[in-house]
């Protein structure tokens, strides 16, 4: 009995060394072939290009099920980062997900503005191009009502249109992680305090704020997390997949965009200082903004531990809305884990389909 | 299965990492919290900033003295390429029209636990009772103006 007990005592240590020799190597090879690899590819479930105009880019993916849901759902894409975050790869993503649950799916995109684009204003994206793209979904799918759902600020630009517009076009509302009371966002907000931070000398000076800033703010919240992802990455070397994700992420990030600076002004001035949003005195095109006058179903997805938009920020939103019909969702997980990734496919994506398929025939 | 006699030797270096981060990122956290913190901290902001200016203004007259295009050029000439590229897809995107996209699926999905007949919210879970509204867009209709 004893004699069996060492056995597998001594079988367990030869195979732990054996797994530990192994990765050790595995991780300087492919540490080797991670420097000379190429960037990942994003996005590739098949889509078409339906409107480009500036920033904006609105797409139709390709349905995925012979009977579809009758309800359109058009993604809006927050504005400092490229959708692909929604379409990462085949496996990873809520695009495809959707589809292949029977959604027909379109998603608002943006591009790096021009220098042109410097005078762009929300009331542009609010009032100009989520009506446009929404038009656009109507005669594209013939259908008059859409679900309208909006990841981080595309959710706030979601809510503003939807407020402003009394929902025309819509048939559901969707937020993801959306920040409604900016005083809440203590490290952004202390980041734009307009004692230290004179954000008119910058965009005075700038067409662009570059998209080197935004990391940079991004970064500052954490500023260990990109140091102590990359020990990660080499702890995981070995794991293919684990660098597949970390890649795809760590290109995410990368391509962070630039803002127009006039829209950054506006972001900073009124939402970010004055709170105008959550305060009632936000003004877009010389129109209130009235949160009660959203009455669409409305689903809030908010991340227990996000670092970006922390809950006490998103959670009034479902108070301030007129909806009878509407649902917060808080859900384990961090800003970017909430919309992709092994947590996302676990718990948001069928949050959101479960809520979806209800609302959307 | 016995347990390994040998611990995985990376785990405590692990545990350590997260801990060292959660720690750090706190108290980078309450570093901007603090005022002299901050002030240093845009100070450097907008000094990189007036340095990235004169480093594209250095190189911008670089590039006159070469007879080269500078990024704003560049960047103007992209803009004209992407004006003149909507411009054609738009002329020549047959997308809008549902005619012209084939046969697609039929928007007659119902949820999986749907009762036949029952095309709509569970009004329990909906308590706006949003009736379902069936009807087509008017060609041409929406509200695709631009302010």
């Amino acid at each position: 009995m004893a004699r069996d007990a060492d056995a597998a005592k001594a079988g367990a240590t030869s195979r732990r060394l054996r797994t530990e020799v192994d990765r050790l190597l595995q991780r300087g090879l492919k540490g080797l072939e991670y420097l000379g690899s190429p960037a990942p590819v994003v996005g590739t479930t098949p889509k078409t290009l339906l409107l480009r105009r500036g920033t904006l880019g609105l797409y139709h993916y390709k349905p995925q099920q012979s009977e579809i849901y009758r309800v359109p759902l058009l993604l809006v894409m927050a504005t400092t980062n490229k959708a692909y975050i929604f379409d990462l790869a085949p496996g990873q993503s809520l695009v495809e997900f959707l589809l292949q649950r029977g959604y027909d799916v379109y998603v608002m995109d943006w591009n790096a503005p021009a220098p042109s684009e410097r005078g762009l204003r929300l009331e542009d994206y609010v009032l100009g191009f989520i009506p446009d793209c929404i038009a656009r979904v109507q005669r594209h799918s013939g259908e008059a009502e859409l679900t309208l759902a909006g990841y981080c600020f595309g959710g706030v630009l979601a809510l503003l249109y939807t407020a402003l517009h009394d929902g025309a076009g819509l048939r559901n509302l969707v937020c993801f992680t959306t920040p409604l009371d900016f005083s809440q966002m203590t490290l952004f907000r202390a980041l734009s305090d307009a004692r230290h931070f004179d954000v008119d000398k910058l965009c005075d000076r700038v067409d662009l704020v570059p998209a080197e800033m935004v990391i940079a703010g991004f970064d500052a919240l954490r500023p260990a997390g990109r140091i102590a992802g990359q020990l990660r990455l080499w702890d995981n070397m070995w794991n293919d997949d684990y660098v597949k994700g970390y890649r795809m992420m760590e290109r995410w990030g990368a391509e962070t965009l630039p803002l127009a600076s006039e829209y950054f002004r506006q972001i900073v001035k009124e939402l970010m200082q004055g709170n105008a949003l959550h305060q009632g005195t936000l003004r877009i095109g010389a129109r209130l903004v009235e949160l009660e006058r959203v009455r669409l179903p409305l689903l809030h997805v908010i991340a227990q531990h996000d670092h970006i938009v922390p809950p006490p920020c998103a959670r009034p939103l479902l108070q301030r809305v007129g909806s009878r019909d509407k649902q917060e969702v808080m859900l384990s997980g961090g800003h970017v884990s909430l919309v992709a990734g092994a947590n996302a496919v676990k718990r948001m994506w069928p949050t959101l389909d479960q809520w979806l398929q209800a609302r959307s025939t | 299965m016995p347990k390994p006699p040998i611990p995985d030797p990376l785990q405590w270096l692990r545990k350590t990492l997260d801990r060292v981060e959660g720690r750090a990122n706190a108290l980078a956290g309450r570093g901007l919290q603090c005022e002299p913190v901050l002030a240093t901290l845009h100070r450097l902001n907008a000094a990189s900033m007036l340095w990235r200016q004169a480093l594209q203004k250095a190189l911008d007259r670089h590039c006159k003295r070469l007879n080269l295009p500078t990024a704003r050029d560049v960047a103007a000439i992209q803009a004209t390429l992407q004006r003149i590229e909507d411009r054609l897809d738009s002329l020549a995107s047959p997308h809008d029209a549902p005619a012209a996209q084939g046969p697609r699926p039929a928007r007659t999905r119902k949820p999986a636990a749907a009762a036949p007949g029952a095309d709509g919210p569970d009004e329990a879970a909906a308590p706006g009772g949003n009736a379902p509204r069936r009807r087509a867009v008017r060609r041409g209709g929406g509200h695709g103006t631009r302010r």
